[in-house]
């Protein structure tokens, strides 16, 4: 049974990304060996400009979900739909939705800009019009001058910022990323969280973010969504998905939340649960 | 609404065209393979085993309880073992020096190393006569027809296939292990004995058996070094076709040469596996470093080695292309390859033959690069639906099995099916077609090896990462993949290229009068008596070297990302 029952499931409506009882199980390797079930029966519901916090141990199936709703695992049962239409038979590149990998995937063969203005040539823009819309897009992500460099050359912090960059250029209308935040250092984590907050904002744009800094997701997303073992634990305003509770029954910490002077709820991990008596 | 379904129906279409796209890419290569390789190796075993439609095994065992039979597999084991354990020796040092240290010249000794190998082998046979052979610098050694010539000629070509696998990857291995061991009080030998040489083991056993599988099918170095006294299971197919006319025999000994040959492939195939395991673990460093005093008896024997095996045999080579008959030097060779020789040797100038050479190495090029791009392109991807996978696991298998399959047997099993294959009216083996087709079937292999570890390198995610970006398959097609195999795909035109222009074994069945290519030409010119015709195929081989190594060096400059084995 699920700990938390609360506002984000029940709301109606279709607008937005749908997900309902989704399935995604990844085949034997060879024969006589399992085959794994990476989510076992999800649904969400994310309304259009709203930022949803994906939370849970490693290997609980985040990544899984954010790859299904982008359309490249197969869904062995339910749907993903957008905007009420089911998206079964649409293929990746004509969803819409951009997907940030969690070590960035950079094309090594091209520079900088040249990844950055991927998306576009994909829809065909002009030179000059490309060339702008890169240039925009690195001075966002605080690279402003890098179009030229080879992406060998970067540390693990600026790939990352170029990946965001460049799943950020074709203006999707969702985007799935999927730890974003692992290799910056703290000034880059709020400087991405705030870039992402106003592209929601003045875009409306939609996003899902698998996140292990529990802070964050209190203090930036919408709503968070819990998972454990493929299955949903818990879905809701991120105060009441987030607490002492959840967290022993999900990752089994003992954890305190507290409210920081800025009047914003601060969670302190005190360590492993005390083991089942 | 309308809208709407508009983009469905254009989604529908999209990926109904992308399972198409991946069936033809599939259909192609593997029919063109069902035909010009699995049909006629299937016939050729049949003729084996039932000459005359009935099951009859009285040609095996004539064959077999032959005593010539037995000396024959003897050899052909003993040439390939002794070949395998020269090269070995050699290489292993070799690779030290050239992948190891760091010193001026060392690219274009690397590339002398490695470009015998697509010499072609007749050339190669011919630059040994010329150095073992009468008047020959080392001809006191009475070595010429020997089975130390063949051991030497083989070392030849296959040192290259050992620098280039277990260099390949001694370059990438991390030398820290190395430090942590001297550390621990190892001295240099003791280091080379306990971390080196079994980190390198998985390199050392796949370059060895790759090696075996080459010597074991040697075929034009052994026709040509080899004379009468010496000779392989290959060459006796050769000579019971050609000569004797007696096909049921030569289908006998090329059962007998697949069941060699099929072993040493599996053998193959496990190291690789273990190699490719291994290849993870290293650290892809650059660990180089300067010429050590202690570093000096290794680069003295190197040079030596370097000197005997590959310096010595083409310098003679062309010194004596440029000795006239007669006596005193000249051109005179040369200026005779646009006559047909002494007493008309052949039936068209030796230049004819270079033009039909090149013509028809550049249309097996062709095919070569079609049906080894699309194997590679198909068996780089790995597809979700069963039936799918199915049929990549079968391409895999059918693909790699013309490498060890030798050459003479594609050309044998070539001229026992196209006789009017499908019922076509003409007689395809008159026609001169089937030799790029032939020479295509044993370039495939060498295309693949050199696309697919490229292609496979590729992470998916990549591909995946594009797809997200709005990129349809076939743009992700154009801009990652492409970008990345172009370099690779110019090196496999090289070496399908090389490799064509210098193929003998297939192409010695199939040659007909008015279609002859120059590998032939200069085995034919060996084999007519008279001075000039030898001076003709030593200036012959020079021209036909230059040309391969040039192209291989071309190709070399565009050498992509990845190891290979050659």
């Amino acid at each position: 049974m699920n700990v938390h029952q609360t506002g984000g499931v029940a709301r109606l409506g279709t607008d937005g990304l749908t997900v309902t009882d989704a399935v995604v199980t990844y085949p034997p390797e060879r024969r006589g060996v399992l085959g794994t079930t990476a989510v076992a029966g999800v649904s969400v519901h994310v309304p259009p400009g709203q930022v949803l916090a994906l939370l849970g141990p490693s290997g609980c199936g985040k990544s899984s979900l954010l790859r299904a709703v982008a359309g490249l695992e197969p869904l062995v049962a339910g749907t993903v739909a957008w905007d009420g239409s089911d998206l079964a038979g649409v293929p990746v590149h004509r969803r819409g939705f951009g997907l940030m990998f969690q070590d960035g995937q950079l094309f090594a063969h091209r520079s900088v800009a040249g990844n950055v203005e991927y998306g576009l040539q994909v829809q065909h823009l002009g030179r000059e019009e490309r060339a702008a819309r890169v240039a925009q897009l690195l001075e966002l992500v605080g690279l402003e001058g890098y179009g030229a460099r080879s992406v060998a050359t970067l540390s693990g912090g600026e790939r990352q910022r170029v990946a965001l960059a460049r799943s950020l250029a074709p203006q999707p209308r969702l985007l799935l990323l999927d730890e974003p935040l692992s290799a910056l250092d703290l000034n880059y984590q709020c400087h991405v969280m705030d870039l992402l907050t106003q592209e929601t904002r003045d875009h409306g744009l939609t996003t899902l973010i698998v996140l292990h800094d529990l802070n964050i997701a209190l203090q930036r997303s919408d709503e968070a969504l819990l998972i454990r073992a493929g299955e949903l634990a818990g879905h809701g305003r991120p105060d009441e998905v987030i607490t002492a509770e959840s967290l022993a029954q999900v990752y089994e910490v003992s954890a305190r939340v507290e409210t920081c002077s800025r009047g914003l709820a601060h969670i302190l991990i005190d360590g492993l649960c005390a083991p089942a008596s | 609404m309308t809208l709407t379904d508009a983009a469905r129906r254009r989604d529908r279409w999209s990926v109904a065209g992308t399972g198409v796209g991946w069936g033809i890419a599939t259909a192609v290569p593997v029919l063109f393979l069902a035909v010009f390789f699995v049909w006629p190796v299937v016939a050729l075993v049949v003729k084996g085993f039932a000459p005359d439609g009935a099951l009859d095994l009285s040609p095996f065992v004539d064959v077999l309880t032959k005593p010539r039979t037995w000396r024959l597999v003897g050899l052909t084991l003993a040439q390939a073992v002794a070949g395998t354990a020269v090269s070995l020796l050699v290489g292993v040092p070799t690779a030290y020096v050239l992948y190891r240290l760091r010193f001026r010249g060392r690219g274009v000794v690397r590339a002398w190393v490695t470009v015998p190998f697509v010499l072609p082998t007749v050339v190669v046979g011919v630059a040994f006569r010329a150095v073992l052979g009468e008047g020959g610098p080392l001809g006191f050694l009475g070595l010429d027809q020997s089975f130390v010539a063949i051991v030497a000629a083989l070392a030849f070509f296959n040192v290259a296939v050992v620098v280039r696998t277990v260099g390949g990857m001694w370059e990438r291995l991390d030398p820290r292990a190395e430090q942590a061991a001297r550390t621990l009080g190892a001295g240099p030998l003791r280091v080379l004995r306990t971390v080196t040489l079994p980190r390198l083991v998985p390199a050392l056993t796949s370059a060895a058996s790759v090696v075996f599988l080459f010597c074991a099918t040697a075929f034009g170095v052994v026709l040509v070094l080899g004379g009468r006294r010496f000779g392989t299971i290959e060459t006796e197919i050769y000579r019971q076709t050609v000569q004797l006319l007696d096909l049921p025999t030569a289908a006998v000994l090329s059962v007998l040469q697949l069941v060699v040959i099929v072993v040493a492939l599996a053998v193959a195939a496990r190291a690789r596996r273990h190699r490719e395991n291994a290849l993870e673990l290293a650290a892809a460093e650059q660990a180089a470093h300067r010429v050590a005093r202690g570093d000096l008896p290794v680069v003295g024997l190197v040079a030596a080695f370097v000197l005997l095996l590959h310096v010595l045999p083409i310098a003679t080579l062309v010194v004596r292309s440029l000795r006239v008959p007669g006596g005193g030097w000249g051109p005179g060779n040369y200026t005779a390859l646009g006559t047909r020789g002494q007493r008309d040797a052949l039936t068209a100038t030796v230049w004819e033959a270079g033009a039909a050479s090149l013509r028809t190495a550049l249309m097996a090029t062709l095919i070569a690069l079609v049906v080894g791009g699309l194997v590679s392109l198909v068996l780089s991807r790995s597809p979700r639906a069963r039936a799918a996978r199915r049929a990549r696991g079968l391409l895999d298998g059918v693909v790699m099995l013309p490498l060890g399959v030798s050459a003479v047997t594609v050309g044998f099993g070539f001229l026992l099916t196209m006789d009017h294959p499908f019922g076509l009216p003409t007689d395809l083996r008159t026609t001169g077609l089937l030799i790029p087709v032939a020479q295509a079937v044993v370039a495939v292999p060498l295309v693949v090896r050199t696309l697919l570890p490229v292609l496979r390198a590729i992470d998916p995610r990549l591909r995946q990462a594009a797809a997200v970006l709005g990129a349809s398959p076939g743009r992700v097609l154009g801009t990652v993949d492409w970008p990345i195999a172009a370099r690779a795909a110019g090196l496999a035109i090289g070496f399908a290229f090389a490799a064509s222009l210098g193929e003998f074994g297939a192409t010695s069945f199939l040659v007909r009068p008015g279609s002859t290519t120059l590998p032939v030409v200069i085995y034919q010119l060996l084999g007519r008596p008279g001075a000039q015709n030898y001076g003709m195929a030593m200036a012959a081989s020079v021209v036909l070297a230059v040309v391969t190594a040039s192209v291989m060096l071309v190709a070399e400059r565009l050498r992509g990302y990845g190891t290979r084995e050659f």
